[in-house]
């Protein structure tokens, strides 16, 4: 696959002819004007040796059995030497009738090729056909095709464009005719002809590309256009400034300790595990107002305060709690932060000296997170506080 | 339990968190949207075998275009085309209408709604029979997986509660919405969006329009036919946006025929409501000569702009553009490669046919890692009369990328069909290229125009030249033989012309 990249690359070099310095002149064959063309006779050159020609001009006049055809030159170039004159006859297809070079390449410094390099050095920026006749083409459909097109790929410089033919397609309308009218199979076609349509698809500009009517550079480059246009174009995608997010406010945290002695819970007084309490205590702080109003007005309706409430039953608050044992012995009806401080530094001591565990305490850590959605949630969060007060052992 | 976890896993933590009251779903893929995109993607997962939901929260589903865009608007104007032909067009057919021909306004509404319903309804019926579950409510970003779906009050059927959907893939399709004139303010009723245009509860004396894009010539079109006096007010030199400047020229003349005003390269200054009147002031955006203009109702129609309101889009880290537009990348992905984008409110034409196309290939991308969408065919319609329809390149988009092409006309005067109709303003425009006669690009003014863009969008996607389509045997007497004769015309000559 990399080899034969390579070497097609190397073909497309000097199929552009892009770079001066390392051009010669070169051979201009004898065109095939049809495929099945063999031999034919230069009625007459309409430049002389010296002259600079354009794309489109007719260089010369070509007999063939059938037709006299003219020959429009492909690109500029100049006409360097002549090597059969007007009225040469029976000149096979693909013989060496005249030299050119670049239009602005200096005839007499230029390197001229030797007739002999002429099989190897075979070009095919030969020549745009123009059918005077078109009646002439395709008379002899039986014979051999075309010498003017050698070997697959010959007639194109690499590009992604291309894709094998699918040998499996129906031929669009515009190339069964082109083929037809030329002599070419359809199986040969797909084997030789390189695609830019759709998966494998053969189109006009393919086959014309491929009889060398118009120039692989033009066919690849619409087809560049074409798909790059099939994709959105994202490459000049400019980010708005990133808008300040409202910060949204610290949820409030009410934060509390509370102490438990082993004693107390191997007395089994904790009947219930501490997470039935928290959830007890959940479920009753989150009651709304007419559920525990004690002293109703006779005004009071239960209906209407509930269309008051947002999303009445939407939990206002989270728990999360922590059971810490604490080898301290002294703690249990000081302060708050006291407590942790001395926890932590009366807890190192009592390491090294733990052997009395019915002295035992723990300390039960609250952490309970406000939602800040509802109004009512810091009033249910405080409640729920005091209920956690009322677990005392 | 208590004992043994006190003793030995001191620091163990206990959790009652809220989120154990809310409701939970899981999906494989989420579709935020169920308009044109939202809905065609969410069928396209379920069909390929995920587990689907589509989140919406208009109340019913069809997005814009089926709610308060395409759908109604259509059927305005095909009906007020109808009115307006047996009015002004029936006696040279041959046709004496004894009586006087009125309008019925409220019947001509009804007409609309009952259309609207019916397909909204149709596509949560496809809903049921692919499997989509469809959770009417407004949908969220909770987090990158999460989509938390609210009740919409006033919705029949909306979400019982906030429900937290943990979503596999995310395709977000949240449309777009009408862009506001800056210092106009539109109460719907007097001034008016593409959306309160719909149903005007009377014909407006005059109307005028700011905005020469296709809503608005549509909506010209409709009010004037019913007997609006209707003035466009473009800031640009040329009308129709995006289309070829000859069709648009074009466009703009027969419209002037049909009784519309046109007011090009004009700056609007503001507009406010004075009772039932509306005063609009106006200035020459060349020549700066100032002007007011009195109106029964104003159309706001300058454009859409992409919809991300309350999404949490750019709190979940993704990326936004200048104008908008949710960023992604060729394969619709986000900076979160489970979150896609697709519609209007990602980039490219905002279109519908356009986030169907994406819809599909956004599944077919979860699915396989491959889907297709060909951005150089995607064609537009305008439904005016004679219909305006394009697909691929304009011979200013050619020019200006300097591309070589050719181009072949072919006039409706011309074809036998059109005749018979006597229907025969417009004519169609192909361009191809100058060397492999690919087709590049149609253009269409003519009756059924956007039917017939369809043939083009064929043979673009299939790179066929202007030959292959002049060959291909059209019917005869046809409308469509024009677009074959305008081919034939492009790479070789018309045969009936």
């Amino acid at each position: 696959m990399l080899r034969k990249q390579v070497f097609s690359f190397k073909q497309a070099k000097s199929f552009f002819h892009t770079t001066n310095a390392v051009r010669k002149a070169y051979f201009y064959d004898m065109p095939a004007m049809s495929p099945t063309m063999e031999k034919g006779g230069i009625v007459s050159w309409k430049f002389k040796q010296g002259d600079s020609f354009k794309a489109g001009d007719v260089l010369l006049d070509i007999e063939t059995d059938k037709a006299e055809i003219d020959v429009e030159a492909q690109d500029d170039g100049k006409l360097v030497k002549l090597i059969l004159n007007d009225g040469s006859k029976n000149i096979p297809v693909g013989q060496p009738i005249a030299i050119l070079a670049e239009p602005d390449d200096d005839i007499t410094t230029l390197e001229l090729p030797k007739i002999s390099e002429n099989s190897s050095n075979k070009t095919k920026k030969s020549a745009k056909i123009t059918n005077k006749s078109t009646k002439t083409v395709g008379k002899q459909a039986e014979k051999s095709v075309t010498k003017e097109i050698t070997k697959k790929n010959d007639y194109l410089p690499p590009s992604p464009v291309f894709h094998k033919s699918d040998p499996n397609q129906v031929l669009y309308p515009s190339v069964a005719i082109l083929l037809a009218e030329n002599n070419i199979s359809p199986q040969e076609a797909f084997k030789k002809i390189e695609a830019t349509g759709p998966k494998g698809k053969l189109l006009k500009g393919d086959v014309l590309t491929y009889l060398g009517k118009i120039s692989p550079k033009s066919l690849i480059s619409i087809t560049e256009y074409i798909n790059k246009s099939a994709s959105l174009d994202l490459s000049h995608i400019e980010l708005r400034k990133k808008v300040e997010l409202p910060k949204k406010p610290e949820p409030i945290v009410l934060k509390t300790c509370i102490p438990l002695k082993r004693a107390d819970i191997e007395k089994g007084q904790f009947t219930k595990t501490l997470r039935d309490y928290i959830n007890k205590f959940k479920f009753l702080a989150h009651q709304n107002a007419w559920e525990i109003n004690n002293n109703k007005s006779q005004f009071y309706d239960p209906l209407f305060e509930a269309l008051l409430i947002p999303e009445p039953y939407a939990p206002r608050f989270t728990v999360e709690y922590k059971l810490k044992p604490l080898f301290a012995d002294k703690n249990n009806d000081t302060q708050l932060k006291n407590d942790i401080f001395d926890m932590l530094t009366i807890g190192v001591i009592n390491n090294t000296n733990n052997n009395n565990k019915n002295q035992e305490n723990y300390l039960l850590d609250i952490e309970v997170t406000v939602s800040n959605k509802y109004s009512d949630a810091k009033e249910k969060s405080e409640r729920f506080m005091d209920y956690l007060k009322t677990l005392k052992f | 339990m208590l004992r043994l976890s006190s003793v030995r896993l001191s620091s163990r933590q206990f959790s009652t968190s809220s989120s154990l009251l809310l409701a939970k779903a899981k999906h494989d893929v989420v579709v935020i949207g169920g308009g044109p995109g939202g809905y065609v993607a969410a069928i396209k997962a379920a069909q390929l075998g995920f587990n689907t939901a589509c989140v919406e929260k208009r109340g019913s589903l069809g997005g814009t275009c089926l709610n308060v865009g395409c759908i109604p608007s259509k059927a305005l104007l095909n009906n007020s085309l109808r009115y307006h032909e047996i009015k002004t067009d029936s006696k040279k057919r041959g046709i004496d209408v004894k009586g006087e021909v009125t309008l019925n306004i409220e019947q001509f509404q009804k007409a609309k709604d009952t259309v609207v319903k019916q397909l909204t309804g149709g596509i949560e019926m496809l809903f049921k029979k692919n499997g989509v579950t469809y959770y009417k409510g407004d949908g969220s970003f909770e987090s990158e997986k999460q989509i938390k779906v609210s009740p919409v009050e006033g919705i029949k059927g909306t979400v019982a509660e906030e429900t937290i959907l943990d979503a596999e893939n995310i395709i977000i399709a949240t449309g777009s919405e009408v862009t506001p004139f800056p210092g106009i303010t539109i109460d719907e009723e007097r001034i008016v969006s593409s959306t309160g245009v719909l149903s005007l509860k009377e014909i407006p004396k005059r109307l005028v329009i700011i905005g020469g894009g296709i809503i608005g010539l549509e909506m010209g079109s409709v009010y004037s036919r019913l007997g609006s006096k209707v003035t466009v007010l473009e800031f640009q030199p040329a009308i129709g946006a995006s289309m070829d400047q000859e069709i648009a020229t074009a466009t703009q003349k027969f419209l002037t025929k049909q009784g519309i005003d046109f007011k090009l390269s004009t700056k609007v200054m503001g507009a406010e409501r004075n009772g039932d009147v509306v005063k609009i002031k106006v200035e020459g955006a060349k020549d700066g000569k100032k002007e007011e203009l009195e109106a029964d109702v104003l159309l706001v129609a300058i454009g859409r702009r992409p919809y991300i309101q309350g999404l949490n889009a750019e709190e979940v880290g993704l990326e936004v553009d200048k104008r908008g537009r949710l960023v992604i990348d060729s394969n619709f992905q986000t900076s979160h490669p489970h979150i896609k984008v697709i519609g209007d409110v990602t980039f490219g034409p905002m279109l519908a046919h356009k986030a169907e196309e994406e819809g599909v290939a956004a599944a077919e991308i979860i699915k396989t890692g491959h889907g297709h969408v060909n951005y150089g065919n995607i064609p537009a319609v305008m439904y005016s009369h004679p219909e305006v329809a394009w697909v691929g390149k304009t011979e200013q988009e050619l020019k200006k990328d300097g591309i070589e092409f050719k181009v072949g006309k072919f006039p409706f005067v011309a074809n036998s069909r059109a005749k018979t109709n006597l229907d025969t303003e417009g004519f169609v425009k192909i361009l191809i290229d100058a060397k492999t006669d690919r087709l590049l690009g149609a253009h269409i003014i003519g009756p059924n125009a956007g039917e017939m863009i369809a043939e083009a969008g064929l043979a673009l996607e299939y790179g066929a030249s202007a030959e292959d389509i002049a060959r291909v045997c059209h019917a005869h007497p046809t409308l469509s033989e024009a677009f074959k004769e305008a081919n034939l015309a492009a790479y070789d000559k018309p045969i009936n012309f």
